[in-house]
């Protein structure tokens, strides 16, 4: 393949990899390091380098809207990032000692969970009545959002909960180069008790923070190859902001079934190829 | 429709404004390297199958700033795409740095020193090797 036929096939990919993202709610990069190696044979790190840079721009693109509509809660972002930037750090160092095959296993699954969680559609939200903890009332987590019928006003629980679950999410963000945004909206939506459309905004404010922590290890690596990362990380931004675009006028509920479960034949196909050595 | 929103405080509208931005700058950049590259390198073949390290020339600011005097014009301009890299890599720390700022004016100590955390943070993993 040539530079032309190459950069024009990653940038097409990133394109449909961020509107699957986006549609389904996973994200652009989850989706772009199984396409780049699957299909065009990249090399894994490569794949992921370019994936993570994507990452960052697309939290950056979306968090800009959230944050000026007030959606995004700065404090719990700011808490929470204390435990998603050691976690990406710990991540990308554990990258470098693991074989690719269990990179790709293991990306395999954390796809398959994912999937599945979209699949099953958030029936159950746990903590809708729990207390406020005492470390959420002192780092004053809780806020205010703003809904068509009014201001709701929200308190924080299980803040160290949510806390060490964060830096889980950040190892994985930065073992797989992710942005493990499914991971973060559990901590926050399930665990801490935050409104979900709240979970998702900041989510996706701190998923920029968390990536660049990891991103930074990965470019001294030479995981981060310009000609890879500039077409996946634009197709993804244009991809995703088209997703945003599309979401209020598609059936969404069957769409995201019928994406969730064509991103886990994906992951089943990344773990089959990890056991089989072949990428 | 915006009748029924908060108004933004300063902060809020500065960390959006940097946000966007950043990713602006870094797209624009991106793209001029790119099309250079394109237009003098696009017939040649590329391969992406094996994996070279940090034998890149673009693992570092100094690497970068040093494969911009290249003799190789290919080297040249996706250093130019690197440096794209590099302002969109940043734009999350900046905002991180105008956090702090932000609690600092509002004098919430606690917060002021939390953000400084991620901050270094950030810049431990930025100068880590």
């Amino acid at each position: 393949m040539n530079a032309h036929e190459f950069s024009l096939t990653v940038f097409t990919i990133s394109i449909v990899a961020g509107l699957l993202g986006a549609l389904t709610g996973l994200g652009g990069g989850i989706v772009v390091t199984p396409a780049l190696t699957l299909l065009l044979g990249v090399d894994m790190r490569y794949a992921i380098g370019a994936s993570l840079v994507s990452v960052v721009a697309t939290s950056s693109g979306a968090a800009a809207a959230y944050v000026r509509d007030g959606l995004s809660n700065i404090r719990i972002a700011m808490f929470l990032e204390l435990a998603t930037t050691v976690g990406a750090i710990s991540g990308a160092f554990l990258a470098s000692k693991t074989p690719t095959r269990a990179l790709a296993i293991l990306f395999g699954v954390v796809l398959l969970h994912s999937a599945w969680q979209v699949i099953q559609a958030r029936a159950q939200r746990a903590s809708d009545s729990q207390p406020q903890d005492a470390l959420s009332a002192r780092l004053r987590l809780g806020g205010t959002y703003v809904l068509p019928i009014g201001t709701e006003v929200y308190q924080v629980s299980r803040a160290k909960a949510g806390f060490g679950l964060m830096y889980v999410a950040g190892i994985i963000s930065g073992l797989l180069g992710i942005g493990s945004g499914a991971l973060k909206v559990i901590a926050m939506d399930r665990i801490m008790g935050i409104p979900f459309k709240v979970s998702t905004a900041t989510s996706s404010f701190m998923i920029g923070v968390t990536g660049v922590a990891s991103a930074a290890i990965y470019l001294k690596r030479g995981y981060v190859q310009p000609l890879i990362a500039l077409p996946v990380m634009l197709g993804v931004l244009a991809g995703s902001m088209l997703g945003a675009r599309l979401l209020p006028h598609l059936p969404v509920k069957i769409l995201r079934r019928v994406f969730a479960a064509a991103v886990a034949v994906i992951a089943i196909q990344m773990i089959s190829q990890g056991i089989r050595g072949k990428l | 429709m915006t009748g029924n929103r908060l108004a933004p405080s300063r902060l809020q509208t500065v960390i959006s404004l940097t946000l966007r931005s950043g990713v602006l700058l870094a797209g624009s950049i991106g793209v001029c390297g790119g099309s250079l590259f394109l237009i003098g390198h696009g017939t040649e073949h590329v391969n992406f199958g094996s994996f070279a390290g940090t034998d890149s020339p673009f693992t570092s600011a100094a690497k970068v700033i040093t494969a911009l005097h290249s003799e190789d014009s290919a080297i040249r301009d996706l250093a130019v795409v690197q440096i794209g890299i590099f302002a969109l890599l940043l734009t999350p720390i900046v905002r991180v740095a105008l956090s702090v700022v932000g609690f600092a004016l509002e004098r919430d100590h606690t917060y002021v020193a939390i953000t400084s955390v991620v901050l270094l943070t950030l810049l431990v993993s930025v100068l880590l090797h």
